[in-house]
């Protein structure tokens, strides 16, 4: 006599084979997420910062300064300006009003930062380590501070040196672009696209200074240029 | 009295969607760095993970009417398979441990025909569906003396 079961036999490799692949993606999705969190290892950061070597358009521009909002994590920002109110750190507040230069540095910041020609209209996150005027502020326990500003703030310069990110920054401006370090572009109240740029911002006296790499460009205006890789 | 898989079931699962839960909860108490990408891979993980439990508990349908027992399956295509109370011979309470912890658990059902199947599977109160069948099998068996 014989007897077969393969239809249960089919069944239970299948449920073992489904319930395998749902633990599978857990602990994948579980791993990613404490490798990257417990290491600080940004995997954006470093796709974008290997992808923009290897193909890219460089540039370096002086152009007017555009109303414009990031949320990212950047190494370092640099402020300088002043407020009527404060600045608040941690379960600390700094009086911003006592110094019309107030001299703020952000390290391994992680939040939004919106701002326009006079004003940052938002700081809002967490930094590592913030320094106001030469005071320095270290995180406790490798904790991030948390940070913000609770009116505009008047900024008379503003940089992020290294790794700032604009995905899209679209507006009517003036100034002078250079691309590849030899061909200079003037533009006279033209529309400017930028899409995916990657490197340092400065604004300082009106001048939105830009370098670094970026994917796709587009002017138009008296002039009409578009490049892309 | 109509029922579906229990909820129990996927206790698995839910400790899993959980578990991400308290890990993103921890990071940003701690004010360690979130990564994006992470988050929505997270958040498509919970969403799936979810849909996918509710379809497949209403993937199975076990219902008690006045004359048979019906058993509906899947969800694009149907299969409803029904069993009168007199071709049923006897009917199994089946628990194991975690499913008798928890209150769940499987409805064995035999025909006179000598088939069996474990139709009835994770059920919350098994015991209670069983009981509420028997009562109706000898209902039944009562309106027709001469069976």
């Amino acid at each position: 006599m014989v007897i077969n079961y393969p239809e249960k036999r089919h069944k239970s490799h299948k449920k073992f084979a489904l319930k395998l692949f749902i633990f599978g993606i857990f602990s994948i999705t579980l791993f990613l997420l404490i490798y990257t969190s417990f290491s600080g290892l940004s995997l954006t950061g470093n796709i974008i910062r290997e992808d923009y070597l290897n193909n890219s358009i460089l540039i370096s521009a002086d152009l007017t300064v555009p109303v414009l909002s990031l949320n990212d994590e950047f190494e370092k920002i640099i402020i300088k300006g002043y407020s009527d109110s404060f600045f608040y750190v941690g379960d600390k507040k700094f009086p911003l009003s006592n110094s019309k230069e107030n001299y703020i540095v952000l390290t391994d910041y992680e939040g939004e930062i919106s701002f326009d020609e006079k004003t940052l209209s938002k700081l809002k996150g967490k930094a590592m380590e913030v320094s106001i005027n030469g005071i320095p502020m270290m995180s406790k326990n490798n904790k991030k501070m948390k940070i913000y500003f609770d009116t505009n703030f008047n900024y008379h310069s503003l940089e992020i040196p290294e790794k700032a990110f604009i995905k899209k920054l679209n507006y009517e401006t003036s100034g002078i672009i250079i691309l590849d370090k030899k061909t200079t572009i003037n533009l006279h109240d033209e529309n400017l696209v930028i899409e995916k740029f990657y490197g340092s911002l400065k604004i300082e006296n009106k001048h939105f200074k830009i370098k670094g790499y970026l994917k796709k460009l587009d002017i138009k205006g008296t002039k009409k240029i578009s490049i892309s890789v | 009295m109509k029922v579906s898989n229990s909820r129990k079931l996927y206790i698995p699962i839910y400790f899993m969607i959980l578990v991400l839960v308290g890990v993103i909860i921890f990071i940003k108490y701690n004010g360690l760095m979130l990564n994006n990408s992470i988050l929505i891979l997270v958040g498509l993980f919970i969403l799936f993970s979810i849909k996918f439990t509710e379809l497949h508990r209403f993937s199975n349908s076990y219902q008690i009417n006045e004359h048979s027992f019906v058993h509906k399956r899947g969800i694009f295509s149907k299969k409803i398979r029904n069993m009168d109370f007199l071709a049923i011979s006897s009917i199994e309470v089946e628990q194991n441990f975690w499913q008798r912890l928890l209150g769940y658990g499987d409805v064995s059902i035999r025909l006179y025909s000598g088939e069996t199947d474990n139709l009835v599977k994770h059920i919350n109160n098994p015991a209670k569906f069983a009981r509420f069948l028997r009562e109706r099998i000898y209902l039944k068996r009562k309106e027709k003396p001469n069976w």
